[in-house]
């Protein structure tokens, strides 16, 4: 499949996800903008199927604790712990991951393992055997998500 | 009539965002249990009664569809209606979990009340 | 039946079962109906815009603009002529796509995850909605039975249901004579 279709359904997945779950209202974003020391969370979800691949997010703290708090309902983000908007990252970076893999064609279906945060870094670069990862940033009402899948080079 | 829920999901928030649905949905809620994968709701299973079991697929331990397979295969619990909650919205994977025996499948990210009108008709809740 | 028109970013509560509300022109624009089966009073709120933050100023001269602050007093309205929150059901209409000089301006969809996200932290789930698409649409709130009739541009006027089974309180039907 071609990176451009990839990256088409990679947009496609995390809008309806964000939209219908977090209520985020969304434009397309062009670059994540340098800002050293704003701290970030990133959450990896690995799945296997045909192909393998893994699905990659990056988001601001503070963004990440506002949707975290839309999503769970809660009136008040600052009462959020550190865990539970892990977790909700977590979920979001689950349910984009299932989202794709439910518009990629494939006949023997998919598995997603349980995402976990990873540390810092930027989520969108090349997996470790250097295939290139397709990456799109979605800006939010305050931040902006990035969102990369990397398809393992089929042997 | 007053009704007794499992919710199975490795995901703790995703498991609050169902119980808060399932609370304000108007369903006379007996009990609300949880359960982070198929081994633990079937431990749990062999205590406490549920009148309906929402689960996921993906999950550690147990995933979903050996979690259904588990359930099916005891006559009592197996007529627990189970209603699927996952990210997988293949049609293969969705024939698959209903003929293992779901009564339902919501597929995630999902409005909240598409999950309350998938468990309205499982549990044979009939509108007006 | 007396017809009470909401006006856009206007809002009205009633107990008079004499009374229907009534908003004309939801473009872009919101309308919530909220009824109270049991207490038989109800709401409707034709808002314009989602968030109150972009222009406080106005928000404070008029609230019912502005989804955040309109669909709190629209409800604590209804609390005050006796409903009760876990009897209420809550329908939408409007919210739809409306072209600009520029081009498809996405206000509709911002007021529509506005109102989203704003029921949800609340508590309260939509019971029924007629969103989106490009047409223009009128409600009409009966507050005798709670029901609720919608008419789009070019479109006959149908009626827009409620689940009954999850709205606690007395039977609609049963006493609308």
């Amino acid at each position: 499949m071609g990176e451009e279709l990839q990256s088409e359904i990679l947009a496609t997945a995390a809008q309806e996800v964000l939209e219908t779950m977090f209520f985020a209202e969304l434009t397309e974003g062009s670059e994540w903008p340098d800002s050293p020391g704003e701290p970030q969370l990133c959450a990896r979800a690995r799945f296997r199927g045909s192909p393998s691949g893994t699905l990659c997010l990056r988001i601001p703290a503070r963004t990440a604790r506002t949707i975290a708090a839309d999503f769970l309902g809660a009136e008040n983000e600052e009462g959020l712990s550190d865990a539970q908007v892990g977790d909700v990252v977590c979920e979001l970076a689950n349910m984009i991951c299932g989202s794709v893999l439910s518009r990629l064609e494939n006949e023997t279906g998919f598995d997603i393992f349980r995402p976990e945060l990873v540390s810092g870094g930027r989520s969108g670069s090349a997996g470790q055997d250097g295939s290139p990862a397709v990456s799109r940033i979605l800006e939010l009402a305050n931040g902006r998500v990035e969102v990369s899948l990397r398809l393992d080079q089929v042997e | 009539m007053a009704f007794r829920v499992l919710i199975v999901d490795d995901s703790p928030a995703m498991r609050s965002v169902i119980r808060r649905i399932i609370q304000i949905s108007g369903f006379d809620l007996k009990a609300c249990l949880e359960a982070s994968h198929g081994e633990e709701a079937c431990q749990l299973l062999r205590q406490e009664w549920v009148d309906v079991i929402l689960t996921d697929i993906n999950m550690p331990v147990m995933n979903g569809e050996q979690f259904v397979l588990q359930l099916k295969r005891d006559d009592l619990l197996g007529s627990i209606p189970v209603v699927v909650v996952s990210t997988d919205a293949t049609e293969q994977r969705i024939r698959r979990m209903l003929s293992l025996g779901a009564s339902g499948y919501v597929t995630k990210p999902f409005f909240p009340e598409a999950l309350r009108g998938e468990l309205e008709r499982v549990l044979g809740i009939g509108h007006g | 039946m007396r017809s009470l028109i909401v006006g856009v970013a206007d809002c009205r509560v009633s107990d008079d079962p004499e009374n229907a509300l009534v908003t004309y022109g939801l473009g872009s624009c919101i309308a919530i109906a909220i009824y109270d089966l049991a207490a038989r009073v109800g709401g409707l709120l034709h808002f314009m815009l989602p968030e109150s933050s972009i222009d406080p100023v106005k928000a404070r001269e008029n609230p019912y603009m502005f989804a955040d602050t309109g669909i709190p007093l629209l409800f604590h309205g209804a609390y005050e002529r006796g409903a009760q929150k876990d009897r209420i059901i809550v329908r939408a209409a409007g919210g739809a796509q409306v072209m600009d000089d520029q081009g498809v301006f996405d206000i509709g969809k911002r007021n529509y995850l506005a109102m989203r996200k704003i029921l949800w932290k609340a508590g309260v789930l939509v019971h029924g909605e007629a969103v989106g698409g490009t047409i223009s649409r009128s409600v009409r709130l009966e507050l005798a039975t709670g029901r609720m009739w919608l008419k789009g541009t070019g479109e006959a006027e149908q009626e827009l249901p409620y689940s009954f089974s999850h709205a606690k309180g007395a039977d609609p039907w049963r006493s609308a004579c």
